[in-house]
């Protein structure tokens, strides 16, 4: 029983070490590229460990660049449509769950279809609709945009999750006197931790790395999120890729950190024992 | 047990906080041109604003517009280029917008046709030196903008490199083919230029070169000629100089700009905007890239923006005071400038230490009068379309080794099928 | 004192306005932000509004979608998009669930290790764009050095038509696959550790460990992400735009690309509505059947 329990340690570990290197390495190509000069990348050939003699070099061409001020905006969007999505995504969530209502179906399907729709398809009548609520130009227009993306995906992850909890446990809840909506709060959603933070997760890198709505709908360089000050270092004759890879770095870096915060909410054992109770 | 939140008070929270988000974004200042009494803004959308190398100094020059005119204030609306059709036609088709715009020839036409921009005749009446490059403005028999610059196309070399390879300066396909693999043999790039259909646009506009170059084009101003002998001629010869596998495989034109740059590539064809980026900032110095005309017996084609006045705007009388502006000497002077080795709306020549700095500039400036526009005459606002026939027609050409006389017919065929007047 | 019954039978009835009340807010907003202009679109599909005056079509029935349905454009890519659609969604499942199981159980590194894994969701569609057409760049590029250093020919990744639907869906694979690895693992975190060990004990391997004590709990988390991977990539269109813009020969060129081209190129808004509304009803279609499927596996396992 030992043996294979280490060679199962020691799949697993294999396992992981080829899931993270194939999913690591286009980061670290991003890296490398970013520490490399011009004449390393069309001339004289790439290196494949990076230049740090380099570093000082880019970050002179970092600054140059607002990327503070555009990540400034990037987060003001995805925090908003996080807390919009998670705010509503419960509510919405816990509905679709637990109660039995004519047109739950309609509604699981409305907030279905809001998947799959191309956001091409749905720009022009909502930058018709935002010029008359006065919402263009407006990161807190983006931020309802998103949202509205944002936030089936936010119900069916919760209203999942939910689905998995037994429903003894809040019936004993409400026995003791509690009202429907204290018992949301108090005891719902602490089970459901993994999937909020999945969900936030999810609504955060929506917000952070959309572009398509803040491409259109924002006339302000000064508003721009990062995802929008990225894509104008295309340039129409030449791209530098060394500042656009640094750039882009950097703009990742937040996301991953909010991620890294969230996910020890993903810790195993919350629901055992919560029904012998 | 206290229950401190109540069903009613979450609900009023989330509700709470809902509304306040919708309020702020409501309440928020936002949109573009606002006049108090006096000042007047004006918005002016150009993706050049975002170029790294000319962006400021353009909109400096632009600026000066202000001194003269005190009470009008000009803003910058950038958008990248990739971006800027499908965002101004979504702005204007929607009513709003900059109150002028300085976009590429067929954006002009596309947004004239769609009703947005109003003629601007009116700004010119005192001006006599407007040049040909502003004919391209005139639709219809009224003038709905002013050229901003036209970019021309030119053959370009890096002359180290093709001296120390034994090549000279091609005058011909055939030349340049044999150049070129001389240049490959010391093992740099024969020759650059987009040979993808990723880039859409910047590969047609590239292929005008070669059509109007072997005496061809897409129509006679009313039928479109898709199948002729000159037009399979440049089509032919641009497939013999694909096959000759000198060109850097897939590779977007940034990219082989970057490769020109760092003194890698002997040849290659290229617009006076593309040539000024290469020669700028890179490791080869400016005065090693040469031009010359292109290796055909007719002219090419050039790259053309205009400037338009929105017809939606707010502050008209304000945007034709600027074109007017703009056409004079003064701000003529300012783009020039500004503009490198571009030419204007009308002659200024130009500046001589930037031709002493930049020696290949002056056959641009040769070469800009008698080139033609990228759009096919008489139905400039369904160019990409047509294109877009002829394009695909072209891949499979080099792809699969199709026969380009079957393919142009193919061509000439579905294409009356859809435009056929 | 209230009785036990009594006060499920008030929990009852107080429900049952409960939910109205509950999803209205999200309803309201969403028929502002979603369904408000998806209406319109479905209205300009049946109109010929050109750019100019986006809501002034004139009703033309259905000839734009005999148009559109007859088209050569269509077939290809109806075609295109199935292919992408099927094979990202299979390779993003088999891995998102191999790697949250991979990273369920405590080891050292871990949270380093879910957050490389997350990478590719991470890094914007624009940089990730760049960096897999220079990987992909069949000069420069690592994959061809890779290639050419294992003794084989450099490939046309982008540029083959054969191969440069693959390597789009490579690149999409590696974007997608966190996903499904973020929902799969929070449904991990709700599988009782009890039963797993129980099974383990019991003398299971693995493999059976997972198929009776894991799956059945993470199976509808399995299924979701299956759905919104499906549907996402069926109107994915940033990625392929920036990497081969529809090419080459069209062999990357999906519905959505299709829209764009409809809409920004030959300004036809209401054929570029046209290509979304088939979009639309191909992913309502793959929906109907992940609920008949549900449906079914739940009457199937209620025992």
């Amino acid at each position: 029983m030992t043996a294979s329990r280490v060679t199962s340690r020691v799949f697993r570990g294999l396992v992981i070490l080829i899931l993270v290197v194939c999913a690591g390495f286009p980061v670290y190509w991003m890296l490398n590229t970013a520490l490399s000069t011009n004449e390393h990348l069309y001339g004289t050939g790439q290196k494949l460990w990076p230049q740090l003699q380099q570093i000082p070099v880019l970050m002179g061409q970092v600054a140059d660049v607002p990327l503070l001020a555009w990540m400034g905006n990037s987060l003001v969007v995805a925090v908003g449509t996080t807390v919009v999505s998670l705010l509503l995504g419960c509510l919405a969530g816990y509905a679709l769950s637990r109660f039995r209502f004519r047109g739950k179906g309609v509604v699981a399907a409305l907030l279905f279809v809001t998947q799959v729709l191309p956001e091409a398809l749905v720009l022009v009548p909502l930058y018709a609709l935002f010029i008359s609520l006065g919402l263009l130009n407006n990161l807190w227009g983006l931020v309802l945009a998103n949202a509205g993306f944002a936030l089936p995906v936010a119900t069916f992850v919760l209203k999942g999750a939910i689905d998995a909890i037994p429903k003894e446990i809040e019936e004993s809840a409400a026995i003791d006197g509690a009202p429907r909506a204290s018992v949301l709060t108090m005891i719902v959603l602490p089970l459901i931790m993994p999937s909020i933070a999945a969900a936030a997760v999810m609504s955060f890198f929506s917000g952070w790395n959309e572009f398509l709505f803040a491409n259109t709908f924002l006339l302000d360089k000064a508003l721009w999120p990062a995802s929008v000050g990225l894509a104008s270092f295309i340039g129409q004759y030449d791209t530098p890729l060394p500042a656009v890879m640094a750039s882009a770095l950097l703009f990742s870096v937040p996301a991953i950190v909010f991620f890294l915060i969230v996910q020890r909410k993903m810790v195993s054992g919350l629901t055992a024992g919560a029904v012998k109770g | 047990m206290s229950r401190s939140i109540t069903r009613k008070s979450s609900i009023a929270i989330s509700v709470a906080a809902t509304s306040a988000l919708v309020l702020a974004g409501c309440a928020s200042p936002g949109g573009s041109a606002s006049s108090s009494d006096d000042e007047v803004t004006l918005v002016i959308a150009n993706s050049q604003w975002l170029d790294a190398l000319r962006g400021e100094n353009l909109w400096n020059a632009v600026k000066k517009f202000e001194d003269s005119h005190p009470g009008i204030t000009l803003e910058q609306e950038a958008i990248p280029s990739s971006d800027i059709d499908s965002k101004l036609t979504t702005e204007f088709g929607a009513g709003e917008g900059p109150d002028l715009v300085i976009v590429q020839e067929g954006l002009f036409y596309t947004l004239q046709d769609a009703g947005f921009l109003s003629p601007v005749g009116d700004a010119f009446d005192g001006i006599s030196d407007l040049n040909a490059t502003n004919d391209g403005g005139v639709i219809d028999g009224e003038a709905y903008g002013l050229a901003w610059q036209r970019a021309v196309y030119a053959l370009i070399y890096n002359t180290d490199l093709i001296e120390s390879a034994g090549a000279t300066v091609p005058t011909t396909v055939d030349e340049l083919i044999a150049d070129g693999q001389l240049v490959a043999d010391t093992g740099a790039t024969g020759y650059t230029g987009r040979t993808s259909i990723t880039d859409f646009n910047g590969w047609f506009m590239d292929l005008q070169n070669w059509v109007y170059g072997f005496g061809g084009g897409w129509s006679d101003g009313t039928e479109l000629t898709i199948d002729t002998p000159e037009n399979l001629a440049a089509i032919e010869a641009f497939a013999q100089l694909y096959d000759a596998d000198l060109i850097p495989a897939g590779e977007d034109m940034p990219t082989q700009r970057t490769r020109f740059k760092e003194a890698t590539v002997g040849y290659s064809i290229d617009n006076s905007g593309g040539t000024l980026n290469i020669a700028t900032g890179g490791t080869i110095p400016s005065t090693s890239v040469g031009a010359a005309a292109l290796p055909f017996p007719e002219p090419g084609a050039y790259q053309q923006l205009f400037v338009g006045v929105s017809g939606k705007s707010d502050n008209a009388d304000a945007a034709q005071e600027f074109l007017t502006w703009l056409a004079g000497s003064e701000g003529q002077e300012a783009l020039r400038e500004a503009s490198g080795p571009d030419t204007l709306a009308t002659d200024v020549p130009l500046a001589d230490d930037f031709v002493e700095a930049n020696p290949w500039a002056e056959t641009f400036a040769e070469l800009a009068p008698n080139a033609h526009s990228t759009l096919i005459d008489g139905y400039e606002v369904e160019t990409p379309q047509i294109m877009r026939v002829v394009m695909e027609a072209v891949e499979r050409v080099l792809a699969v080794d199709a026969d380009p006389a079957e393919e142009l017919a193919a061509a000439q065929q579905t294409i009356d099928e859809q435009f056929g007047k | 004192m209230t009785t036990v019954a009594h006060t499920r039978a008030r929990t009852r009835a107080a429900g049952t306005k409960l939910p109205y009340l509950f999803l209205l807010l999200p309803m309201l907003f969403l028929g502002v932000v979603v369904f408000y202009p998806l209406g319109r679109e479905i209205w300009i599909s049946f109109t010929d509004a050109a750019i100019s005056n986006p809501n002034g079509g004139d009703f033309i029935g259905l000839a734009n979608y005999r148009e559109v349905l007859a088209s050569p454009q269509l077939r290809q890519s109806l075609g295109v998009t199935v292919l992408y659609t099927v094979a990202t969604v299979v390779a993003s499942l088999v891995l998102g669930v191999i790697s949250a199981l991979a990273v369920d159980r405590p080891f050292p590194g871990r949270a380093i290790a879910r957050a490389i894994l997350l990478f590719g969701w991470a890094v914007p569609n624009v940089a990730a764009a760049l960096i897999w057409t220079w990987m992909y760049n069949q000069q420069s590029g690592i994959l061809n050095k890779i290639v050419t250093s294992l003794g084989g020919t450099p490939l046309g990744w982008l540029t083959d038509s054969n191969l440069a639907i693959w390597s789009v869906t490579l690149t999409t694979v590696w974007q997608v696959t966190p996903f499904v690895m973020l929902t799969t693992l929070a449904a991990l975190q709700g599988v009782p550790p009890e039963l797993r060990e129980a099974a383990r004990i019991d003398g299971a391997d693995p493999l059976n460990v997972f198929r009776t004590a894991t799956l059945p709990h993470i199976r509808p988390a399995i299924g979701l992400s299956a759905l919104l991977a499906t549907v996402w990539t069926i109107r994915r269109f940033e990625i392929i735009y920036l990497l081969t813009g529809g090419g080459p020969l069209g062999t990357t060129s999906t519905l959505v690309i299709q829209l764009r081209r409809e809409a920004f190129e030959n300004y036809d808004l209401g054929a570029a509505a046209t290509f979304g509304v088939v979009g639309l009803v191909v992913s309502l279609l793959v929906t109907a059947v992940y609920f008949a499927f549900e449906r079914r596996t739940k009457e199937g396992s209620a025992s």
